[in-house]
């Protein structure tokens, strides 16, 4: 018996996920022994960002002759703007960014280099800018660091098989041909499991089970994972699906997927394998097996992550995902779907047991560093877990969600805490309003929360919040009252993750929208695997409204929180890169201090600025400036509410080709800096101040040329020139000889 | 910081071609003199708070 375990794209590259490992380790624990691995969410970035696939796509792109084509026309309506945007960068930088992406994942898996914050910037910058080289070749389809999104819905069934036959814009049609066929081909496997937790792993994942079904129709193909608890039941009535898969698991997939092997064995009949959706072979119909009550977690072997390529992930160290417990021992939030759907329940393994994982892991992997993939931090964990990873001698650092548990978190278990390695906590803050907070049912009040919250920074451990804007009738009052106590409050909180509240058909909010004021729902009707609705309120905020208030949100968080600067870096690699950084330099106030405010050192100030040696430009007969900002300024989300997916409808592009202003020809000029993986967008005349910057003249001489009204200008425009990293840094004083 | 520079209503608008310039050359690219400006860029795939609490 082979079983082949698939995590399949899009997820996150800087570490493994957790449900593989779980499923290895029960099948091994219940005898399965042959039990492979396959991360192809890492293994198809790492390909992706390669030097040979990369140069591939930039050949495929065509950039420098598309360019042309649209530099000749007379002005650029919307959709050119866009390919504009996308051609422009490929023709400044693609054979660069092609010719370094190997030094750029080198970097970001080498543990002396990744520290270098500059050289991790770099790092950064080129993986993004590779990926939208990539992905150009599948436009509108987009691959970024934290995302997939194709130009079909996932909430529409027959958007997703019409995905997995597109050749021009699926990506991993491709891949999955090249490279996981022939080692599924190799294994030989006689069953698979897909894990598909994601809405963005569910086009990947059907595309893979469509080419396996092609080559061997006879393996047994089944999938689970988080998203199947909210989407299997509609799945199933699509009967194109049955030609791709044999079964779905529902909810925890250990026992289903052992008695899966023994069907395949064998040694059982389909129908006895519990919480599975199949189809009968011989009637056709849709059968649903009955719900077998979970595992007793204290049971669960500690999870398995041999034979997943822990060396291939971007992190310079591993951050193993732990689950110490499953399910939320709260299970009261209104808008939360964890207990409604996922549940049944809370569980939570032994503080000695989880202790004991982080050794067995520490042991087999040389890993000191853990993410405990848990809801929130049980009370009786917050307070003996510390202590128990103290006396076992462990030295590890981990961080993990909690609630604002203000009789837990007292100055001493956050002190014990911080001292058995705990250097991060997200916490479920939601709102500053003690009416919106108990409409939520969150149980707790923000005034004990910031103590808590101070109590937990002056610990030493980072503060993440969790903010929710636009819960059901909360007003934009309310909300910007939020955004100014979290201002207010900012020498406490590292960190906030913001997000718009949605509407789960799952959730209560929406069982009792009634109580709630919601006075309208709008289902799509083509959307038969839709979970989120959009909806109108009879008081607080509009949908646009709350849109609104969550991007002043996110412009104020990037201008005040030193974390989101810097192209916001550290928090796209949210995972562990971040985590990893608050390990290596202590606390909060190191990093801030040593890495994210350093003193700035630009050359503004030398007597003949000189222009970076390492400089690649491209004259543009359009402002790429001005096209960034027209592209920026149109919100997808406030046009029309997609909630897996921000690129725009056909429809809504072709009015934006009609009505929207075009953009006529300016020239400028395209700056990148090869030193740090930036690039700027001069005008004509900055351009000029730039190419004078040679080095040779002194700053009167470089705005000489410039006539007298506007050389104060010109002299501003070198500064910029120098904030904006393009010139070579001022040489260090002379020190004064010392006497001898 | 992509967010703190945020233009004007007059930086908004291209500049004008003077009307020497239109008569010239009614298609010629329009001069903008004098414009001191730079930007870094602000390509599409710039990511959104949501896509990451996601994951």
């Amino acid at each position: 018996m082979k079983v082949a375990l698939v995590f399949p794209p899009q997820g996150h590259f800087t570490q493994p996920y957790l449900s593989l490992p779980s499923l290895a380790a029960y099948l091994k624990q219940h005898g399965v022994r042959d039990v492979w691995q396959l991360d192809e969410n890492i293994a198809a970035y790492d390909h992706f960002l390669s030097r040979e696939r990369l140069q591939r796509s930039l050949a495929r792109s065509g950039a420098d002759e598309r360019l042309r084509e649209l530099e000749r026309k007379p002005e650029l309506v919307f959709t050119d703007m866009e390919d504009y945007q996308a051609l422009s960068e490929i023709a400044l930088i693609g054979p660069e960014v092609a010719a370094s992406i190997e030094e750029a994942k080198r970097v970001l898996r080498s543990p002396r280099e990744f520290y270098d914050y500059e050289r991790y910037l770099w790092a950064g910058r080129t993986v993004e800018q590779a990926l939208r080289l990539f992905s150009r070749e599948y436009a509108p389809t987009r691959l970024t660091a934290h995302g997939f999104v194709m130009r079909y819905r996932v909430e529409r069934s027959a958007e997703i098989v019409a995905a997995l036959s597109d050749e021009r814009e699926n990506p991993y049609l491709e891949f999955f041909r090249e490279h996981t066929l022939p080692r599924l081909k190799t294994i030989d496997p006689d069953l698979i499991g897909i894990s598909i937790t994601f809405p963005s792993q569910a086009i990947p994942a059907l595309t893979l089970a469509r080419l396996v079904k092609q080559w061997k129709p006879s393996v047994h193909i089944t999938v689970g994972g988080g998203l199947l608890a909210y989407v299997a039941d509609k799945l199933s009535r699509r009967d194109e699906v049955w030609s791709l898969i044999d079964s779905m698991v529902m909810l925890e997939g250990e026992r289903p997927l052992l008695q899966l092997c023994e069907v395949v064995a064998g040694e059982r009949e389909l129908s006895s394998v519990t919480n599975l959706v199949y189809r009968d072979a011989a009637t056709g119909e849709v059968q649903k097996t009955p719900h077998e009550s979970p595992l007793d977690i204290h049971t669960l072997p500690t999870p398995d992550f041999d034979g997943l390529p822990l060396d291939r992930y971007l992190s310079p160290e591993l951050v193993l995902p732990l689950a110490a417990t499953r399910g939320c021992y709260w299970g009261k939030c209104v808008f939360c779907t964890l207990y409604t759907v996922i549940g049944p329940g809370y569980r939570g393994r032994s503080i000695e047991q989880t202790v004991e994982d982080m050794r067995i892991l520490q042991e087999r992997h040389g890993v000191s560093n853990f993410y405990l993939a848990i809801e929130d931090l049980p009370p009786n964990m917050a307070r003996r877990f510390p202590q128990a990873i103290l006396e076992a001698g462990l030295k590890v650092n981990w961080w993990c969600d909690a609630r604002l548990e203000h009789e837990v978190f007292t100055e001493e278990v956050c002190r014990d805490m911080a001292a058995s390695g705990c250097k991060r906590i997200a916490f479920g803050f939601e709102s500053s309003s003690t009416r919106v907070l108990e409409a939520m049912c969150k149980g707790i009040d923000p005034e004990k929360s910031l103590e808590l919250i101070r109590r937990t920074h002056e610990a030493g451990i980072s503060v993440t919040l969790y903010v929710m804007v636009g819960f059901p009738t909360e007003t934009r009052e309310e909300a910007l009252a939020t955004l100014r106590t979290i201002l207010e409050h900012q020498r406490w909180i590292q960190e906030v993750s913001v997000r718009v509240f949605y509407l789960d058909e799952t959730s209560e909010v929406f069982r009792r929208r009634s109580e709630f004021d919601i006075v309208e729902i709008f289902p799509d009707p083509e959307a038969d695997l839709q979970v989120y609705y959009d909806f109108r309120t009879g008081s607080g905020m509009s949908r646009a409204e709350a849109r609104q208030t969550y991007l002043e949100f996110t412009r104020a968080l990037r201008s005040h929180f030193p974390v989101f600067q810097n192209t916001n870096m550290l928090y796209h690699e949210l995972k562990s890169h971040y985590f990893l950084y608050l390990v290596k330099h202590g606390s909060w106030e190191q990093l801030k201090e040593l890495v994210l405010e350093p003193a700035v050192t630009a050359g503004e100030g030398s007597p003949r600025p000189r222009r970076r040696a390492r400089l690649v430009e491209r004259e543009l007969a359009f402002d790429r400036g001005e096209i960034d900002r027209t592209l920026a300024s149109i919100d997808s989300a406030t046009v029309r509410p997609r909630y897996q997916s921000d690129l725009f409808e056909a429809e809504d592009l072709a009015r934006f080709d009609r009505e929207l202003e075009p953009a006529l020809p300016s020239p400028a000029r395209l700056v990148y800096n090869a030193e740090s993986g930036e690039v700027q967008c001069l005008s004509a005349a900055a351009a000029e101040v730039l190419r004078r910057c040679d080095g040779s003249r002194t700053l009167e001489q470089v705005v000489e040329v410039f006539p007298e009204e506007v050389r104060a200008d010109a002299r501003r425009c070198v500064q910029e020139i120098a904030r904006a990293g393009l010139l070579e840094p001022r040489p260090p004083e002379p020190q004064p000889a010392l006497p001898l | 910081m992509k967010d703190e520079k945020k233009p004007t209503e007059a930086e908004r608008k291209p500049a004008q071609p003077t009307s020497a310039e239109q008569e010239a050359d009614p298609k010629a690219p329009k001069k903008a003199p004098y414009v001191f400006k730079i930007l870094p860029a602000d390509p599409k795939n710039a990511f959104d708070f949501e896509d990451v609490a996601d994951k």
